[in-house]
């Protein structure tokens, strides 16, 4: 007989329901209610108690096993296989006695709304599998993540590999060694300068591969760049040139840097020539450092072609045709010269002569028969080049022009 | 792949696998297991029980981590799903499982001092098992 405390549990619930008694020394017992309508009845000590079966449900007439619910074992069975009294045999997991079984547990799919829903499986419902005793852990299976993973990563490790290639062709492999780096020409910018013990422009009359060059030295000079044409009378000028090229519509080509200030950005074309204090450097590279250096200290940098780096001349030239040409360049031994044809000359043919000559480094200077000059250790004004006719009128203030001038006065 | 310690796991499926048979329960629709020697059976919640040959303290090593104290032991006989526990009177000395959706209600009659355990354990989780 069931306590009476459970009679009121019971009728609280409004359920009659048979109660099946168990003690903890292995020794069940079935007692049924008072009010036992389901007529359940215990046959073994392990067998289970169900609701009747309705006729045509017997075990042999089973119909198709369908999804088990709750409802199916309560009041309307939809099949008796399951619901039905039965032996405990039927249920019987038959295992070696010396087997150990393999216990593992997989979570139920959640639905949308976070209830569970017991008959719909996640196709990726967790999974974990351990023998009995050992730690467990949740394997989140996202069979998408690995891919979408590799994918992504396939991708970023492409688009880097594509960037470093254009940042390297575009920085780096400019098609010709690099003698002297930005770094080094800011600290050759930054020191105090080589000491000579002349300082002036000396004029060095040479031919080499069948082009006439005539060789000014720039010794102990410091250069600064003007727009406007300089001063002849200007007994300090030592020796003028034109530096960058300007359009016809008055845009410079090429970075320009006028006493710190920049007046144009443009790093197409790779050679430079930077000044700063009492120094002048050239060099071949894309970055910006000598310039924003250049910026920084008030000093002066253009940008000009290529026709000498480290030796190597260009695979080719933009400019083409023969006409004078001038170039500043760089010895081994860092003496700077600026060089001019005394006949017209591909650039080619005088890049190479340059290179023949000895010259690391080259760059182009525009203007192979506009007016320059430079004086001579007596103080004379002397024209180079053929030319001797001055800048377009109309461009007198626009054209930058490069002057060398003693960095020592009165020496 | 991540990997950590189940928290508080809802509810989950307990695959028991041997070399002739695979048996799935859900967790939540084990309403006790008793222990009988080297056989245990699985009470469910649809009145169906299942037999299985090994011990209980497999069931218990496995059920304890997972559900956080869903299951607990007691008596040397028996491992109890808290939630559906309805009654433990300790003068009485019995426990009875019971909730709306089950065909049958199990009486237990069980020692006074697991009965005691079970019922401090319980009133110390606050009523949420």
């Amino acid at each position: 007989m069931i306590p009476m405390d459970y009679d009121l549990f019971a009728n609280r619930y409004r359920r009659n329901k048979p109660i099946i008694e168990m003690d903890d020394e292995n020794e069940d017992s079935i007692n049924e209610t008072e009010d036992d309508v389901n007529g359940i009845q215990s046959t073994d000590d392990f067998e289970i108690t169900a609701p009747p079966v309705e006729a045509g449900h017997s075990l042999g007439a089973a119909p198709p096993r369908e999804p088990e619910t709750p409802e199916s074992c309560s009041g309307k069975p939809s099949y008796t296989e399951a619901c039905c009294s039965r032996s405990a045999n039927d249920d019987d997991v038959t295992l070696n006695p010396n087997e150990l079984p393999v216990i593992s547990i997989e979570d139920e799919f959640n639905d949308f709304e976070g209830n569970l829903n017991p008959h719909r499986r996640h196709p990726n419902a967790d999974s974990r599998t351990r023998p009995a005793g050992a730690q467990l852990t949740v394997r989140r299976r996202r069979p998408w993540l690995w891919p979408a993973a590799c994918a992504l990563l396939t991708i970023a490790a492409v688009a880097l590999i594509l960037a470093a290639r254009h940042h390297y062709n575009y920085y780096y492999n400019i098609g010709v060694p690099i003698a002297v780096t930005p770094g080094q020409n800011i600290e050759k910018l930054a020191s105090q300068g080589r000491y000579v013990e002349r300082q002036g422009v000396t004029l060095t009359p040479d031919s080499i591969l069948g082009v006439a060059l005539n060789l000014y030295s720039l010794d102990g000079l410091k250069a600064t760049l003007q727009l406007g044409t300089p001063d002849s009378t200007d007994t300090s000028i030592i020796l003028c040139s034109r530096s960058a090229d300007y359009t016809a519509d008055l845009n410079y080509l090429g970075t320009l840097v006028v006493e710190g200030k920049e007046l144009q950005s443009d790093n197409t074309r790779l050679g430079y020539v930077a000044m700063a204090g009492s120094n002048v450097v050239i060099g071949v590279s894309r970055s910006e450092k000598v310039k924003d250096y250049c910026v920084r200290q008030g000093g002066s940098f253009f940008r000009q072609f290529v026709l000498l780096s480290g030796g190597v001349i260009p695979r080719d030239f933009p400019l083409h045709g023969k006409v004078e040409r001038r170039a500043i360049g760089r010895t081994s031994d860092d003496r700077l010269f600026y060089v001019a044809t005394r006949h017209k000359e591909t650039l080619w043919d005088f890049a190479d002569a340059l290179r023949e000559y000895g010259f690391i480094d080259a760059v182009y200077i525009t203007g192979g028969n506009s007016y320059s000059y430079y004086r001579n250790s007596k103080g004379r004004h002397l024209f180079i080049g053929p030319a001797n006719e001055l800048p377009n009128p109309n461009h007198r203030d626009i054209a930058p022009w490069i002057v060398f001038r003693k960095s020592r006065p009165g020496f | 792949m991540h990997h950590n310690t189940i928290p508080h796991p809802r509810m989950a499926i307990l695959k028991i696998s041997t070399t002739t048979e695979l048996v799935c329960f859900r967790t939540d629709d084990i309403v006790f297991i008793k222990g009988d020697g080297n056989y245990s059976d699985v009470y469910q919640s649809n009145g169906k029980r299942r037999k299985l040959t090994f011990k209980l303290h497999y069931f218990e090593e496995t059920l304890e981590p997972l559900t956080h104290g869903l299951f607990v032991r007691v008596g040397k006989s028996y491992i109890v799903n808290k939630a559906y526990v309805s009654v433990i009177n300790l003068p009485e000395r019995y426990l009875i499982l019971d909730r709306r959706d089950m065909d049958n209600a199990y009486k237990f009659n069980i020692s006074r001092e697991a009965l005691k355990d079970l019922k401090t354990q319980m009133e110390q989780e606050g009523g949420q098992a």
